[in-house]
Protein backbone atom coordinates (compact mmCIF):
# COMPACT_ATOMS: atom_id res chain seq x y z
CA UNK A 1 0.00 0.00 0.00
CA UNK A 2 3.38 2.12 0.18
CA UNK A 3 4.22 2.91 -3.80
CA UNK A 4 1.79 5.98 -4.20
CA UNK A 5 -0.72 4.23 -6.43
CA UNK A 6 -2.86 3.28 -4.11
CA UNK A 7 -3.26 -0.56 -2.61
CA UNK A 8 -3.18 -3.27 -5.17
CA UNK A 9 -6.58 -4.77 -5.45
CA UNK A 10 -6.00 -7.91 -3.78
CA UNK A 11 -4.51 -5.65 -0.68
CA UNK A 12 -7.88 -4.19 -0.79
CA UNK A 13 -9.97 -7.16 -0.72
CA UNK A 14 -7.73 -8.56 1.84
CA UNK A 15 -8.67 -5.86 4.16
CA UNK A 16 -12.04 -5.38 2.85
CA UNK A 17 -12.56 -9.09 4.47
CA UNK A 18 -10.34 -8.28 7.55
CA UNK A 19 -12.73 -5.44 8.08
CA UNK A 20 -16.12 -7.08 7.60
CA UNK A 21 -15.25 -10.28 9.97
CA UNK A 22 -14.17 -7.78 13.14
CA UNK A 23 -16.66 -8.81 15.48
CA UNK A 24 -16.26 -4.96 16.64
CA UNK A 25 -17.54 -1.58 14.94
CA UNK A 26 -15.00 0.04 12.84
CA UNK A 27 -16.58 3.67 13.25
CA UNK A 28 -14.96 4.38 16.21
CA UNK A 29 -11.74 2.65 15.36
CA UNK A 30 -8.45 4.71 14.36
CA UNK A 31 -6.73 2.33 12.83
CA UNK A 32 -10.33 1.88 10.31
CA UNK A 33 -11.10 4.98 9.96
CA UNK A 34 -7.47 5.86 8.91
CA UNK A 35 -7.45 2.98 6.18
CA UNK A 36 -10.98 3.75 5.58
CA UNK A 37 -10.34 7.25 4.43
CA UNK A 38 -7.44 6.74 2.60
CA UNK A 39 -9.08 3.41 0.14
CA UNK A 40 -12.62 4.52 0.27
CA UNK A 41 -14.40 7.45 -0.81
CA UNK A 42 -16.87 9.42 1.00
CA UNK A 43 -21.12 8.99 0.55
CA UNK A 44 -23.17 11.85 -0.08
CA UNK A 45 -24.39 11.27 3.52
CA UNK A 46 -21.77 8.53 4.90
CA UNK A 47 -18.12 9.19 6.22
CA UNK A 48 -16.01 6.26 4.44
CA UNK A 49 -15.48 4.36 7.66
CA UNK A 50 -19.39 4.29 7.75
CA UNK A 51 -19.74 2.52 4.60
CA UNK A 52 -17.33 -0.09 5.46
CA UNK A 53 -19.14 -0.54 8.55
CA UNK A 54 -22.40 -1.11 6.19
CA UNK A 55 -20.56 -4.88 5.12
CA UNK A 56 -19.33 -5.76 8.90
CA UNK A 57 -22.71 -4.92 10.18
CA UNK A 58 -24.14 -7.46 7.31
CA UNK A 59 -21.38 -10.07 7.66
CA UNK A 60 -22.06 -10.47 11.61
CA UNK A 61 -26.07 -10.17 10.92
CA UNK A 62 -26.29 -13.00 7.97
CA UNK A 63 -23.57 -15.73 9.75
CA UNK A 64 -25.19 -15.48 12.90
CA UNK A 65 -28.54 -16.15 11.71
CA UNK A 66 -27.39 -18.73 9.48
CA UNK A 67 -25.69 -20.53 12.80
CA UNK A 68 -29.18 -19.95 14.42
CA UNK A 69 -31.00 -21.64 11.77
CA UNK A 70 -28.63 -24.96 12.57
CA UNK A 71 -27.86 -24.97 16.13
CA UNK A 72 -31.70 -23.91 17.38
CA UNK A 73 -31.61 -25.96 19.98
CA UNK A 74 -28.01 -25.09 21.17
CA UNK A 75 -28.51 -21.71 21.10
CA UNK A 76 -32.08 -22.23 23.40
CA UNK A 77 -29.99 -24.24 25.62
CA UNK A 78 -27.28 -22.22 26.29
CA UNK A 79 -29.51 -18.77 26.52
CA UNK A 80 -29.00 -15.70 24.48
CA UNK A 81 -25.99 -14.15 25.82
CA UNK A 82 -23.38 -17.41 25.93
CA UNK A 83 -24.84 -18.54 22.11
CA UNK A 84 -23.59 -14.92 21.15
CA UNK A 85 -20.55 -15.44 22.64
CA UNK A 86 -20.17 -18.89 21.61
CA UNK A 87 -21.13 -17.67 17.83
CA UNK A 88 -19.00 -14.59 17.84
CA UNK A 89 -15.81 -16.71 18.70
CA UNK A 90 -16.56 -19.51 16.29
CA UNK A 91 -17.31 -17.13 13.76
CA UNK A 92 -14.05 -15.30 14.18
CA UNK A 93 -11.78 -18.34 14.81
CA UNK A 94 -13.51 -20.65 12.05
CA UNK A 95 -13.21 -18.73 8.69
CA UNK A 96 -15.48 -20.37 6.04
CA UNK A 97 -13.71 -21.68 3.18
CA UNK A 98 -16.94 -23.29 1.13
CA UNK A 99 -19.07 -21.37 -1.56
CA UNK A 100 -22.04 -23.23 0.40
CA UNK A 101 -23.17 -21.19 4.00
CA UNK A 102 -24.72 -24.10 4.55
CA UNK A 103 -20.74 -25.76 5.32
CA UNK A 104 -20.79 -22.81 7.97
CA UNK A 105 -21.93 -24.70 11.28
CA UNK A 106 -19.42 -27.53 10.31
CA UNK A 107 -16.86 -26.90 12.84
CA UNK A 108 -19.12 -26.03 15.97
CA UNK A 109 -19.62 -29.62 17.43
CA UNK A 110 -15.46 -30.11 17.54
CA UNK A 111 -15.50 -26.27 18.92
CA UNK A 112 -17.74 -26.52 21.48
CA UNK A 113 -16.34 -29.64 22.80
CA UNK A 114 -13.18 -27.69 23.51
CA UNK A 115 -14.81 -24.86 24.93
CA UNK A 116 -13.19 -24.30 28.11
CA UNK A 117 -15.52 -21.42 29.64
CA UNK A 118 -17.99 -23.97 29.09
CA UNK A 119 -18.69 -26.19 31.67
CA UNK A 120 -21.53 -28.32 30.34
CA UNK A 121 -19.40 -28.51 27.72
CA UNK A 122 -19.96 -32.42 26.91
CA UNK A 123 -23.78 -32.33 26.28
CA UNK A 124 -23.73 -29.32 24.50
CA UNK A 125 -21.22 -30.70 22.14
CA UNK A 126 -23.51 -34.25 21.88
CA UNK A 127 -26.37 -32.02 21.43
CA UNK A 128 -24.32 -29.61 18.25
CA UNK A 129 -23.41 -33.11 16.82
CA UNK A 130 -27.06 -34.20 16.24
CA UNK A 131 -28.27 -31.13 14.69
CA UNK A 132 -25.31 -30.72 12.44
CA UNK A 133 -25.80 -34.65 11.64
CA UNK A 134 -29.58 -33.41 10.52
CA UNK A 135 -27.50 -31.00 8.20
CA UNK A 136 -25.74 -33.07 7.04
CA UNK A 137 -28.57 -35.85 6.22
CA UNK A 138 -30.91 -33.48 4.92
CA UNK A 139 -29.15 -33.28 1.40
CA UNK A 140 -26.71 -36.00 1.51
CA UNK A 141 -26.89 -38.13 -1.80
CA UNK A 142 -30.33 -39.99 -2.96
CA UNK A 143 -29.72 -43.48 -3.73
CA UNK A 144 -32.79 -46.18 -3.44
CA UNK A 145 -32.69 -48.48 -0.67
CA UNK A 146 -31.77 -52.02 -1.28
CA UNK A 147 -34.79 -54.78 -1.77
CA UNK A 148 -34.82 -56.75 0.93
CA UNK A 149 -35.28 -60.15 -1.14
CA UNK A 150 -31.67 -59.32 -2.43
CA UNK A 151 -30.24 -60.14 1.48
CA UNK A 152 -33.09 -63.15 1.78
CA UNK A 153 -31.31 -64.87 -1.76
CA UNK A 154 -27.83 -64.56 -0.44
CA UNK A 155 -26.26 -68.04 -0.14
CA UNK A 156 -25.24 -69.18 3.38
CA UNK A 157 -21.43 -68.96 1.44
CA UNK A 158 -22.48 -65.48 0.36
CA UNK A 159 -23.42 -64.13 4.13
CA UNK A 160 -19.48 -64.67 4.88
CA UNK A 161 -18.49 -62.68 2.26
CA UNK A 162 -21.07 -59.74 2.33
CA UNK A 163 -20.78 -56.11 2.89
CA UNK A 164 -23.39 -53.98 3.48
CA UNK A 165 -23.10 -49.98 1.98
CA UNK A 166 -25.31 -47.90 4.24
CA UNK A 167 -27.13 -45.05 3.12
CA UNK A 168 -25.25 -41.74 2.52
CA UNK A 169 -28.30 -40.05 4.03
CA UNK A 170 -27.26 -42.04 7.46
CA UNK A 171 -25.47 -40.88 10.02
CA UNK A 172 -24.67 -42.70 13.35
CA UNK A 173 -23.50 -40.93 16.06
CA UNK A 174 -22.37 -42.57 19.37
CA UNK A 175 -23.28 -40.24 22.27
CA UNK A 176 -22.09 -39.41 25.96
CA UNK A 177 -25.38 -37.82 26.94
CA UNK A 178 -29.16 -38.78 25.89
CA UNK A 179 -29.90 -35.25 23.94
CA UNK A 180 -32.66 -36.56 21.05
CA UNK A 181 -35.26 -36.12 23.53
CA UNK A 182 -33.44 -32.33 24.75
CA UNK A 183 -33.18 -31.19 20.86
CA UNK A 184 -36.90 -31.91 20.37
CA UNK A 185 -38.33 -30.12 23.43
CA UNK A 186 -35.88 -27.16 22.28
CA UNK A 187 -36.94 -27.11 18.67
CA UNK A 188 -40.30 -27.41 19.57
CA UNK A 189 -39.88 -23.84 21.92
CA UNK A 190 -39.46 -25.95 25.13
CA UNK A 191 -37.97 -24.04 28.11
CA UNK A 192 -34.28 -25.79 28.88
CA UNK A 193 -35.21 -27.97 32.03
CA UNK A 194 -31.47 -29.42 33.00
CA UNK A 195 -29.35 -31.35 31.48
CA UNK A 196 -29.33 -34.86 30.44
CA UNK A 197 -27.44 -37.30 33.11
CA UNK A 198 -24.09 -38.78 30.89
CA UNK A 199 -25.13 -42.33 29.45
CA UNK A 200 -23.95 -43.54 26.47
CA UNK A 201 -26.11 -44.34 23.36
CA UNK A 202 -25.93 -44.45 19.62
CA UNK A 203 -28.38 -42.89 17.59
CA UNK A 204 -29.09 -42.99 14.47
CA UNK A 205 -30.27 -39.97 12.02
CA UNK A 206 -31.92 -41.02 8.84
CA UNK A 207 -33.57 -39.04 5.86
CA UNK A 208 -36.66 -41.73 4.89
CA UNK A 209 -38.70 -42.25 1.72
CA UNK A 210 -40.64 -39.42 1.95
CA UNK A 211 -37.36 -37.16 2.55
CA UNK A 212 -38.27 -36.13 6.35
CA UNK A 213 -35.16 -36.68 8.42
CA UNK A 214 -35.59 -38.61 12.24
CA UNK A 215 -33.55 -39.66 14.68
CA UNK A 216 -33.58 -42.88 16.81
CA UNK A 217 -32.28 -44.13 19.41
CA UNK A 218 -30.65 -47.77 18.75
CA UNK A 219 -30.86 -50.94 20.51
CA UNK A 220 -27.72 -52.18 21.69
CA UNK A 221 -26.67 -55.14 19.33
CA UNK A 222 -28.50 -52.79 16.71
CA UNK A 223 -25.90 -50.20 17.31
CA UNK A 224 -22.56 -52.44 17.56
CA UNK A 225 -23.73 -54.10 14.46
CA UNK A 226 -24.33 -50.65 12.54
CA UNK A 227 -21.17 -49.02 13.51
CA UNK A 228 -18.83 -52.00 12.46
CA UNK A 229 -21.16 -52.23 9.17
CA UNK A 230 -20.32 -48.80 8.35
CA UNK A 231 -16.57 -49.31 9.18
CA UNK A 232 -16.16 -51.90 5.80
CA UNK A 233 -17.01 -55.31 8.23
CA UNK A 234 -18.33 -57.78 6.63
CA UNK A 235 -21.95 -59.07 7.89
CA UNK A 236 -20.49 -62.05 9.96
CA UNK A 237 -17.97 -59.63 11.55
CA UNK A 238 -20.31 -57.18 12.22
CA UNK A 239 -22.50 -59.89 13.86
CA UNK A 240 -19.69 -61.38 15.97
CA UNK A 241 -18.55 -57.84 17.26
CA UNK A 242 -22.23 -57.68 18.66
CA UNK A 243 -22.67 -60.83 20.35
CA UNK A 244 -23.89 -60.51 23.97
CA UNK A 245 -21.37 -61.06 26.29
CA UNK A 246 -23.58 -63.46 28.03
CA UNK A 247 -23.38 -66.68 26.50
CA UNK A 248 -27.14 -67.40 27.31
CA UNK A 249 -28.19 -64.71 25.00
CA UNK A 250 -26.46 -65.65 22.17
CA UNK A 251 -28.81 -68.08 21.05
CA UNK A 252 -31.81 -65.46 21.08
CA UNK A 253 -29.70 -62.90 19.16
CA UNK A 254 -28.60 -65.18 16.66
CA UNK A 255 -32.01 -66.04 16.14
CA UNK A 256 -32.97 -62.48 15.61
CA UNK A 257 -30.17 -61.62 13.03
CA UNK A 258 -32.11 -62.34 9.81
CA UNK A 259 -34.63 -60.16 11.79
CA UNK A 260 -32.47 -57.12 12.14
CA UNK A 261 -31.47 -57.46 8.61
CA UNK A 262 -34.74 -57.14 7.59
CA UNK A 263 -35.78 -54.18 9.41
CA UNK A 264 -32.66 -52.25 8.45
CA UNK A 265 -33.39 -52.98 4.73
CA UNK A 266 -36.74 -51.76 5.26
CA UNK A 267 -35.82 -48.88 6.93
CA UNK A 268 -34.01 -47.71 4.26
CA UNK A 269 -31.03 -48.17 6.31
CA UNK A 270 -29.17 -50.72 3.46
CA UNK A 271 -28.73 -49.45 -0.09
CA UNK A 272 -26.16 -52.23 -1.47
CA UNK A 273 -24.53 -55.43 -0.55
CA UNK A 274 -21.65 -56.07 -1.93
CA UNK A 275 -20.11 -60.34 -1.94
CA UNK A 276 -15.87 -59.95 -1.46
CA UNK A 277 -14.58 -62.15 -4.36
CA UNK A 278 -13.24 -65.29 -2.91
CA UNK A 279 -8.91 -64.48 -2.41
CA UNK A 280 -6.77 -67.09 -4.14
CA UNK A 281 -5.75 -69.57 -2.91
CA UNK A 282 -2.01 -69.28 -0.68
CA UNK A 283 -0.13 -71.14 -2.49
CA UNK A 284 -1.25 -69.47 -5.66
CA UNK A 285 -1.24 -66.10 -4.75
CA UNK A 286 2.51 -66.86 -3.81
CA UNK A 287 3.24 -68.52 -7.23
CA UNK A 288 5.30 -65.76 -8.92
CA UNK A 289 7.21 -64.39 -5.79
CA UNK B 1 -16.60 -10.09 -34.13
CA UNK B 2 -19.93 -11.23 -32.89
CA UNK B 3 -22.62 -10.20 -34.79
CA UNK B 4 -26.26 -9.11 -33.66
CA UNK B 5 -27.45 -8.56 -29.71
CA UNK B 6 -26.36 -10.60 -27.30
CA UNK B 7 -29.91 -12.28 -26.46
CA UNK B 8 -30.48 -12.51 -30.71
CA UNK B 9 -27.39 -14.24 -31.00
CA UNK B 10 -28.15 -17.07 -28.08
CA UNK B 11 -31.66 -17.07 -28.95
CA UNK B 12 -33.25 -15.60 -25.41
CA UNK B 13 -36.44 -15.12 -25.61
CA UNK B 14 -38.79 -13.39 -23.29
CA UNK B 15 -39.66 -15.11 -20.10
CA UNK B 16 -42.48 -12.71 -18.65
CA UNK B 17 -42.14 -11.80 -15.26
CA UNK B 18 -41.26 -14.45 -12.65
CA UNK B 19 -40.61 -14.66 -9.14
CA UNK B 20 -37.71 -16.03 -6.86
CA UNK B 21 -38.31 -19.98 -6.09
CA UNK B 22 -38.61 -19.99 -2.30
CA UNK B 23 -39.06 -22.56 0.65
CA UNK B 24 -42.14 -20.77 2.42
CA UNK B 25 -44.08 -21.09 -1.23
CA UNK B 26 -43.52 -24.70 -1.55
CA UNK B 27 -46.89 -25.42 0.11
CA UNK B 28 -48.87 -23.39 -1.87
CA UNK B 29 -47.05 -23.61 -4.59
CA UNK B 30 -47.32 -27.85 -4.72
CA UNK B 31 -51.34 -27.45 -3.83
CA UNK B 32 -52.22 -24.83 -6.33
CA UNK B 33 -49.98 -24.50 -9.21
CA UNK B 34 -50.39 -21.21 -9.88
CA UNK B 35 -49.75 -19.57 -13.46
CA UNK B 36 -45.94 -18.38 -12.83
CA UNK B 37 -44.27 -17.18 -15.76
CA UNK B 38 -40.81 -18.46 -14.54
CA UNK B 39 -38.94 -19.27 -11.24
CA UNK B 40 -35.40 -18.09 -10.44
CA UNK B 41 -33.90 -20.29 -8.10
CA UNK B 42 -30.54 -19.39 -5.74
CA UNK B 43 -28.01 -21.59 -7.70
CA UNK B 44 -26.05 -22.84 -4.61
CA UNK B 45 -29.30 -23.87 -2.62
CA UNK B 46 -29.74 -26.70 -5.20
CA UNK B 47 -25.83 -27.44 -5.69
CA UNK B 48 -26.80 -30.50 -3.38
CA UNK B 49 -26.34 -34.21 -3.77
CA UNK B 50 -29.89 -35.23 -2.70
CA UNK B 51 -32.98 -34.76 -0.61
CA UNK B 52 -36.00 -32.48 -0.50
CA UNK B 53 -34.26 -29.45 -2.09
CA UNK B 54 -33.58 -31.59 -5.56
CA UNK B 55 -36.90 -33.58 -5.00
CA UNK B 56 -38.88 -29.76 -4.81
CA UNK B 57 -36.62 -28.66 -7.74
CA UNK B 58 -37.65 -31.48 -9.89
CA UNK B 59 -40.87 -31.08 -8.97
CA UNK B 60 -41.35 -27.11 -10.26
CA UNK B 61 -39.10 -27.89 -13.47
CA UNK B 62 -41.95 -30.52 -14.47
CA UNK B 63 -44.00 -27.20 -15.21
CA UNK B 64 -42.27 -24.28 -15.31
CA UNK B 65 -39.08 -22.43 -16.58
CA UNK B 66 -36.69 -22.04 -14.28
CA UNK B 67 -33.29 -19.75 -14.46
CA UNK B 68 -30.32 -20.61 -11.97
CA UNK B 69 -29.36 -17.27 -10.42
CA UNK B 70 -25.42 -17.61 -8.24
CA UNK B 71 -24.43 -15.29 -5.22
CA UNK B 72 -21.19 -17.40 -4.50
CA UNK B 73 -19.21 -17.35 -7.65
CA UNK B 74 -16.42 -14.82 -6.28
CA UNK B 75 -15.75 -13.62 -9.61
CA UNK B 76 -13.80 -10.62 -8.72
CA UNK B 77 -12.34 -12.79 -5.82
CA UNK B 78 -8.10 -12.68 -5.74
CA UNK B 79 -8.29 -16.77 -5.34
CA UNK B 80 -8.25 -18.73 -8.39
CA UNK B 81 -12.00 -19.56 -9.98
CA UNK B 82 -13.34 -22.75 -7.70
CA UNK B 83 -13.51 -25.06 -10.33
CA UNK B 84 -15.46 -27.69 -7.26
CA UNK B 85 -17.93 -24.81 -7.97
CA UNK B 86 -18.22 -25.05 -11.55
CA UNK B 87 -18.49 -28.75 -11.49
CA UNK B 88 -21.64 -28.55 -9.30
CA UNK B 89 -22.82 -25.96 -11.16
CA UNK B 90 -22.65 -27.53 -14.35
CA UNK B 91 -24.51 -30.64 -12.75
CA UNK B 92 -27.30 -28.48 -11.52
CA UNK B 93 -27.35 -26.83 -15.08
CA UNK B 94 -27.64 -30.12 -16.35
CA UNK B 95 -30.89 -31.04 -14.45
CA UNK B 96 -32.55 -27.06 -14.81
CA UNK B 97 -31.40 -27.30 -18.87
CA UNK B 98 -32.09 -23.32 -18.19
CA UNK B 99 -31.68 -20.62 -21.43
CA UNK B 100 -28.82 -19.01 -19.48
CA UNK B 101 -27.25 -18.51 -15.91
CA UNK B 102 -26.40 -15.52 -13.72
CA UNK B 103 -24.69 -14.25 -11.31
CA UNK B 104 -23.01 -11.04 -10.09
CA UNK B 105 -19.82 -8.87 -10.89
CA UNK B 106 -18.38 -8.45 -7.20
CA UNK B 107 -16.01 -10.29 -5.18
CA UNK B 108 -17.11 -12.54 -2.54
CA UNK B 109 -14.12 -13.25 -0.01
CA UNK B 110 -10.57 -13.19 -0.21
CA UNK B 111 -7.40 -15.35 1.43
CA UNK B 112 -9.24 -18.59 1.14
CA UNK B 113 -12.42 -17.34 3.39
CA UNK B 114 -15.53 -16.81 1.74
CA UNK B 115 -17.72 -14.10 3.16
CA UNK B 116 -20.79 -15.27 1.29
CA UNK B 117 -21.80 -11.29 0.35
CA UNK B 118 -21.67 -9.01 -2.96
CA UNK B 119 -19.23 -7.10 -1.81
CA UNK B 120 -17.93 -3.99 -4.13
CA UNK B 121 -15.09 -3.96 -7.00
CA UNK B 122 -12.79 -0.94 -7.63
CA UNK B 123 -13.75 0.41 -11.22
CA UNK B 124 -10.40 0.17 -12.95
CA UNK B 125 -8.87 -1.00 -15.90
CA UNK B 126 -7.25 -3.48 -13.86
CA UNK B 127 -10.56 -4.78 -12.40
CA UNK B 128 -12.02 -4.92 -16.00
CA UNK B 129 -9.49 -6.87 -17.85
CA UNK B 130 -9.41 -9.61 -14.60
CA UNK B 131 -13.20 -10.06 -14.65
CA UNK B 132 -13.77 -10.12 -18.09
CA UNK B 133 -10.96 -13.12 -18.58
CA UNK B 134 -12.41 -14.71 -15.27
CA UNK B 135 -16.45 -14.15 -16.84
CA UNK B 136 -15.36 -15.89 -19.92
CA UNK B 137 -13.82 -18.67 -18.58
CA UNK B 138 -16.97 -19.40 -16.88
CA UNK B 139 -19.20 -19.23 -19.64
CA UNK B 140 -17.17 -21.28 -21.84
CA UNK B 141 -16.78 -23.68 -19.00
CA UNK B 142 -20.56 -23.37 -18.23
CA UNK B 143 -21.75 -23.74 -22.38
CA UNK B 144 -24.05 -21.48 -21.57
CA UNK B 145 -24.76 -17.76 -21.78
CA UNK B 146 -23.60 -16.29 -18.57
CA UNK B 147 -24.72 -12.88 -17.47
CA UNK B 148 -23.66 -10.72 -14.54
CA UNK B 149 -25.64 -8.51 -12.46
CA UNK B 150 -24.79 -5.08 -11.07
CA UNK B 151 -24.48 -5.50 -6.80
CA UNK B 152 -26.29 -2.50 -5.28
CA UNK B 153 -22.96 -1.08 -3.55
CA UNK B 154 -22.79 0.95 -0.60
CA UNK B 155 -18.97 1.70 -0.88
CA UNK B 156 -16.84 3.37 -3.43
CA UNK B 157 -13.05 3.06 -4.08
CA UNK B 158 -10.95 5.93 -4.28
CA UNK B 159 -8.66 4.22 -7.03
CA UNK B 160 -11.76 4.05 -9.27
CA UNK B 161 -11.16 5.25 -12.50
CA UNK B 162 -14.60 4.86 -14.24
CA UNK B 163 -18.66 5.26 -13.40
CA UNK B 164 -20.05 2.19 -12.14
CA UNK B 165 -22.29 1.95 -16.14
CA UNK B 166 -18.82 1.84 -17.76
CA UNK B 167 -17.36 -0.73 -15.87
CA UNK B 168 -20.52 -3.06 -16.45
CA UNK B 169 -20.03 -2.08 -20.00
CA UNK B 170 -16.42 -2.81 -20.00
CA UNK B 171 -16.97 -5.85 -18.52
CA UNK B 172 -19.60 -7.67 -20.18
CA UNK B 173 -18.45 -6.31 -24.17
CA UNK B 174 -14.81 -7.61 -23.22
CA UNK B 175 -15.98 -11.13 -22.04
CA UNK B 176 -18.79 -10.82 -24.47
CA UNK B 177 -21.46 -12.04 -21.82
CA UNK B 178 -24.63 -10.85 -20.81
CA UNK B 179 -26.09 -8.56 -18.15
CA UNK B 180 -28.74 -9.07 -15.77
CA UNK B 181 -29.82 -5.40 -14.68
CA UNK B 182 -31.37 -4.77 -11.06
CA UNK B 183 -32.77 -1.58 -11.53
CA UNK B 184 -33.49 -1.88 -7.31
CA UNK B 185 -29.70 -1.97 -7.48
CA UNK B 186 -29.39 0.89 -9.94
CA UNK B 187 -31.30 2.67 -7.67
CA UNK B 188 -29.94 2.14 -4.30
CA UNK B 189 -26.44 2.44 -5.68
CA UNK B 190 -27.32 6.05 -7.14
CA UNK B 191 -28.72 7.24 -3.83
CA UNK B 192 -25.84 5.92 -1.68
CA UNK B 193 -23.17 7.26 -4.57
CA UNK B 194 -24.87 10.28 -5.87
CA UNK B 195 -25.04 9.16 -9.74
CA UNK B 196 -27.51 9.62 -11.81
CA UNK B 197 -29.69 6.24 -12.26
CA UNK B 198 -31.24 7.34 -15.31
CA UNK B 199 -27.83 7.83 -17.09
CA UNK B 200 -27.00 4.19 -15.53
CA UNK B 201 -29.45 2.88 -17.67
CA UNK B 202 -29.65 4.81 -20.68
CA UNK B 203 -25.93 3.97 -20.96
CA UNK B 204 -26.14 0.26 -20.29
CA UNK B 205 -26.08 -2.02 -23.68
CA UNK B 206 -29.72 -2.92 -24.18
CA UNK B 207 -29.21 -5.78 -26.31
CA UNK B 208 -27.28 -7.84 -23.66
CA UNK B 209 -29.86 -7.34 -20.61
CA UNK B 210 -31.33 -10.91 -20.36
CA UNK B 211 -33.17 -10.41 -17.30
CA UNK B 212 -34.61 -7.60 -14.93
CA UNK B 213 -34.30 -7.73 -11.36
CA UNK B 214 -36.86 -5.49 -9.06
CA UNK B 215 -36.63 -5.44 -5.25
CA UNK B 216 -37.69 -3.46 -2.03
CA UNK B 217 -35.11 -1.89 -0.33
CA UNK B 218 -35.07 -0.19 3.32
CA UNK B 219 -34.67 3.77 3.34
CA UNK B 220 -31.99 3.43 6.48
CA UNK B 221 -32.57 7.26 7.05
CA UNK B 222 -28.10 7.91 5.44
CA UNK B 223 -28.42 5.43 2.70
CA UNK B 224 -30.57 2.97 1.05
CA UNK B 225 -30.03 -0.77 1.61
CA UNK B 226 -31.16 -3.52 -0.48
CA UNK B 227 -33.41 -5.62 1.58
CA UNK B 228 -35.29 -7.61 -0.92
CA UNK B 229 -38.27 -7.43 2.42
CA UNK B 230 -41.04 -5.16 0.80
CA UNK B 231 -43.07 -4.02 -2.16
CA UNK B 232 -40.52 -2.66 -5.08
CA UNK B 233 -40.35 1.30 -4.57
CA UNK B 234 -42.48 3.20 -7.22
CA UNK B 235 -39.39 5.52 -8.14
CA UNK B 236 -37.41 1.91 -9.04
CA UNK B 237 -40.77 1.21 -10.86
CA UNK B 238 -40.61 4.20 -12.71
CA UNK B 239 -37.35 3.76 -13.58
CA UNK B 240 -38.02 0.03 -15.24
CA UNK B 241 -40.39 1.64 -17.09
CA UNK B 242 -38.07 4.11 -18.50
CA UNK B 243 -36.03 1.17 -19.12
CA UNK B 244 -38.53 -1.05 -20.91
CA UNK B 245 -39.75 1.84 -23.16
CA UNK B 246 -36.27 1.80 -24.78
CA UNK B 247 -35.01 -1.75 -24.61
CA UNK B 248 -38.68 -3.54 -24.96
CA UNK B 249 -39.73 -6.23 -23.17
CA UNK B 250 -37.32 -8.03 -20.79
CA UNK B 251 -37.81 -10.98 -18.51
CA UNK B 252 -37.97 -9.29 -15.11
CA UNK B 253 -38.13 -11.00 -11.90
CA UNK B 254 -39.41 -10.04 -8.62
CA UNK B 255 -37.11 -10.58 -5.70
CA UNK B 256 -38.55 -10.85 -2.21
CA UNK B 257 -36.13 -13.09 0.04
CA UNK B 258 -36.88 -11.35 3.94
CA UNK B 259 -40.16 -11.13 5.51
CA UNK B 260 -41.60 -13.16 2.80
CA UNK B 261 -45.44 -12.77 2.05
CA UNK B 262 -47.81 -15.60 0.77
CA UNK B 263 -47.75 -16.22 -2.70
CA UNK B 264 -50.58 -15.30 -4.04
CA UNK B 265 -48.92 -11.60 -2.57
CA UNK B 266 -45.49 -12.52 -4.55
CA UNK B 267 -47.65 -13.14 -7.13
CA UNK B 268 -49.50 -9.76 -6.91
CA UNK B 269 -46.47 -7.88 -6.74
CA UNK B 270 -45.29 -9.65 -10.23
CA UNK B 271 -48.78 -8.05 -11.89
CA UNK B 272 -47.71 -4.83 -10.53
CA UNK B 273 -44.63 -5.27 -12.56
CA UNK B 274 -46.68 -6.52 -15.76
CA UNK B 275 -48.67 -4.33 -15.51
CA UNK B 276 -46.04 -1.50 -16.10
CA UNK B 277 -44.06 -3.64 -18.50
CA UNK B 278 -47.18 -3.39 -20.88
CA UNK B 279 -47.72 -0.06 -20.43
CA UNK B 280 -44.23 1.05 -21.54
CA UNK B 281 -44.66 -1.59 -24.43
CA UNK B 282 -47.47 0.41 -25.33
CA UNK B 283 -46.05 3.68 -25.50
CA UNK B 284 -42.74 2.25 -26.78
CA UNK B 285 -45.00 1.03 -29.65
CA UNK B 286 -46.79 4.53 -29.95
CA UNK B 287 -43.04 6.12 -29.85
CA UNK B 288 -41.66 3.94 -32.49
Amino acid sequence: MSDGRGPHLSELQALIARAVRSPRTLVSDPYWIDVAERCFTRGPDLTPVERLEIYREQFWLRHTACLLEDYGALSALLGQARWERLAEEYLQQTPLSSFSLRELGAGLPAFVADLEWLPERGPCADLARLEWAYVEVFDAADVPPIDPERLQRLTPEQWQLARLRLDPALVLLELGHPVAELRRSLRSGGAPSGLPAPAAEVVVVHRGADANVSDERLPKAAARMLIELRAGATIVEAALAALPGDPSQRPAFLEGLPDLFRSFAERGYVVDVVVDERPPPADQSRSNG
Amino acid sequence: MPVGGFRERHGLRDLGVGVGLRVPHYTDLFRHWPAVDFFEIISENFMVAGGKPLRHLDAVLDRYPVVPHGVSLNLGGPDPLDRQYLARLRALLRRVKPPYVTDHLCFCGAGGAHLHDLLPLPYTAETVARLSERARIVQDTLELPFALENPSTYLGYTTSSMPEWQFVCEVIERADIGLLLDVNNVYVSATNHGFDPEEYLRRVPHDRIVQVHLAGHADRGRYLLDTHDRSVAEPVLSLYAQLIRRAGPLSTLIEWDEDIPPLTSLLAEADRARAVRRAACAERKVAV
